[in-house]
């Protein structure tokens, strides 16, 4: 495997990985619910998880990015890390969303248990969820149509197709009604270095502009935020 | 030659520069958000961050190109990290951070506030120690006694509103479009100043503390009681009310504290009423007023990588793990 730094910052608990050719992976993934480095620490953290793989930044051959959606703080700061890491060392950057990463981790473990179309939810900030739906067929996973966003359970329960088996990972905070809980065994960092490697070798080439986070909830829905009239009336 | 890179994402302005020695400015290029937060009639915060992670980058490249150096050239990073809004401040420190870690450059937190004040002494060569500062913008009024480098004593500041908030809001009264400033100061040149005395707020009190909340309302209540108020009067007798009390309250301060020279510095010291009220006053107290110029007033990066520079040369530098604050409290003197 080439050696790709992985960033995923977008759910409740932070994950990096180092991946090295002949060497086992390196991984920053702490245990139990809502766990992050304090955010003035990460880069303390990163640099510390590169020299335990014994890898320099300028050693490396591709980074990854969970682009999300998640913690809107989370993204931007694993964006704006890993882009600067990518523009200074000319290195492409590889995204992925994290309903995909988490198909790809759900996909990992079930192997030839898979249903052909499945659905899997992520958690997000309290009683929000992101969704997407799968079709999986020789080996590839497929999304149907768009990653969406819901506001409450009853509106996830209310989008996905009746009789759809939906995924969630075993760490959710959400009591989701008829969901299967997967119990992931290796932290997120891991499928996305997995990800990278494989469009390091497939030579994708991704501008670095055309990565941006992906946030979903449209802006000011639900928020404080108000326009003048707001006021007036 | 030191080359030093400038990180400014404090509030709703994305700004990158190149400063070499801490002088000469190579490039500096600032992004105004201001459109984008234009129908809520203030910044939103969280738009704010998003904007700052979509311009930063090719605001770097951009710097690069016109300064016609690599980011490899560069010898140090200075990168705001306070005060201002979290979400916005995280991204310019992060992307600082992140080049101080590939780069293997040091790094330098900057207060936006002590910058704005070291942004005099980039323009003028013979500016030297003690003096007192003036700081107005639209989010400040402050008033600091300077007496050496990286020490800053709070004689005063504003209670309620800055400087460039009560501009803004009267502007708005005045149905200028937003940021009303620049439009006001226009509006202002052709009106007459003593058409109209609005109130001096604290104008006589013995500190250095201001208040302008009380005549953004009286201008308010004049425009809803007189329908024949001409705008640019109003605007002209705005401006001088508030340059009254800035250098009537500044210049005795300057007297009590035995400072000879006073730098006006931050947004709204572009104004130019309220220069022009600086200039005529100074000369009668025998106070030396200096005034970065005016890319230097505003918002700007430039200023963070200057004052980055004498901070790196003093070996004032900053870990990776350097955090963000949404308030600068100084000292009192």
């Amino acid at each position: 495997m080439s050696a790709i730094l992985a960033v995923d910052t977008s759910r409740f608990a932070t994950s990096l990985a180092v991946t090295r050719a002949g060497s086992p992976p390196t991984v920053f993934a702490p245990q139990g619910p809502r766990v992050h480095p304090p955010k003035d620490e990460i880069f303390l953290v990163v640099q510390a998880l590169l020299e335990r793989s014994g890898c320099a930044l300028a050693d490396l051959d591709a980074l990854a990015v969970c682009v999300g959606p998640g913690s809107f703080t989370g993204l931007r700061i694993g964006l704006a890390m890993t882009k600067t890491f990518a523009m200074v060392g000319r290195l492409p950057l590889y995204a992925l969303d994290a309903v995909s990463l988490e198909a790809r981790r759900v996909a990992r473990i079930l192997g030839t248990d898979l249903p052909p179309r499945f659905c899997v939810v992520v958690p997000g900030y309290g009683s929000v969820t992101f969704s997407g739906l799968f079709t999986a067929a020789e080996g590839k996973l497929e999304l149907e149509g768009d990653i969406r966003w819901h506001g409450d359970p009853e509106e996830l329960a209310a989008s996905i197709p009746e009789g759809l088996t939906r995924f969630v990972s075993s760490e959710s905070p959400l009591d989701l009604e008829n969901a299967v809980p997967v119990v992931f065994t290796e932290p997120s960092a891991l499928e996305l270095a997995r990800h990278a490697g494989e469009r390091l070798e497939a030579a994708v080439d991704v501008p670095l502009n055309r990565i941006q986070p992906l946030y979903l909830k449209p802006f000011g829905v639900g928020r404080k935020a108000r326009r003048p009239e707001d006021f007036r009336s | 030659m030191t080359l030093g890179l400038g990180i400014d994402t404090s509030f709703d302005d994305t700004a990158v520069a190149l400063v070499r020695d801490g002088k000469e400015i190579l490039a500096n290029l600032t992004v105004s958000q201001f459109a984008e937060h234009a129908e809520f009639g203030g910044v939103i915060p969280e738009r704010a961050s998003r904007l700052h992670v979509e311009t930063i980058f090719p605001l770097l490249e951009a710097v690069c190109r016109d300064a016609d150096v690599a980011l490899s050239d560069v010898d140090f990073i200075a990168a705001t990290h306070r005060p201002g809004l979290i979400g916005s401040l995280l991204v310019g420190v992060t992307v600082g951070k992140a080049l101080a870690m590939a780069l293997d450059r040091p790094l330098v937190g900057i207060n936006h506030l002590e910058a704005h004040v070291h942004a005099a002494l980039m323009a003028e060569e013979d500016l030297a120690y003690p003096f007192l500062a003036l700081l107005i913008s639209g989010a400040n009024t402050l008033l600091l006694d300077c007496p050496n480098f990286d020490v800053y004593l709070r004689v005063g500041a504003t209670k309620d509103d800055a400087v460039g908030e009560c501009i803004d809001k009267c502007g708005r009264h005045l149905g200028l479009a937003m940021p009303a400033g620049p439009a006001l100061e226009k509006l202002a040149l052709t009106g007459n100043p003593k058409s109209r005395r609005f109130p001096r707020p604290l104008k006589g009190s013995p500190d250095g503390d201001f208040s302008f909340s009380g005549l953004k309302t009286a201008v308010l209540y004049a425009l809803r009681d007189d329908p024949d108020l001409v705008a640019k009067d109003v605007a002209a007798a705005l401006l001088a009310a508030i340059a009254d009390v800035l250098v009537t309250k500044t210049l005795r301060m300057a007297g009590r504290l035995g400072r000879d020279t006073v730098v006006l510095c931050g947004g709204a010291a572009a104004n130019l009423q309220i220069r022009r009220a600086f200039d005529e006053e100074s000369e009668k107290h025998g106070v030396r007023v200096v005034y970065p110029g005016l890319a230097l007033c505003t918002d700007n990066a430039a200023m963070v990588a200057g004052l980055g520079h004498e901070k790196f040369r003093r070996g004032q530098l900053s870990g990776l793990d350097l955090a963000v604050e949404a308030q600068a409290l100084f000292p009192p003197l």
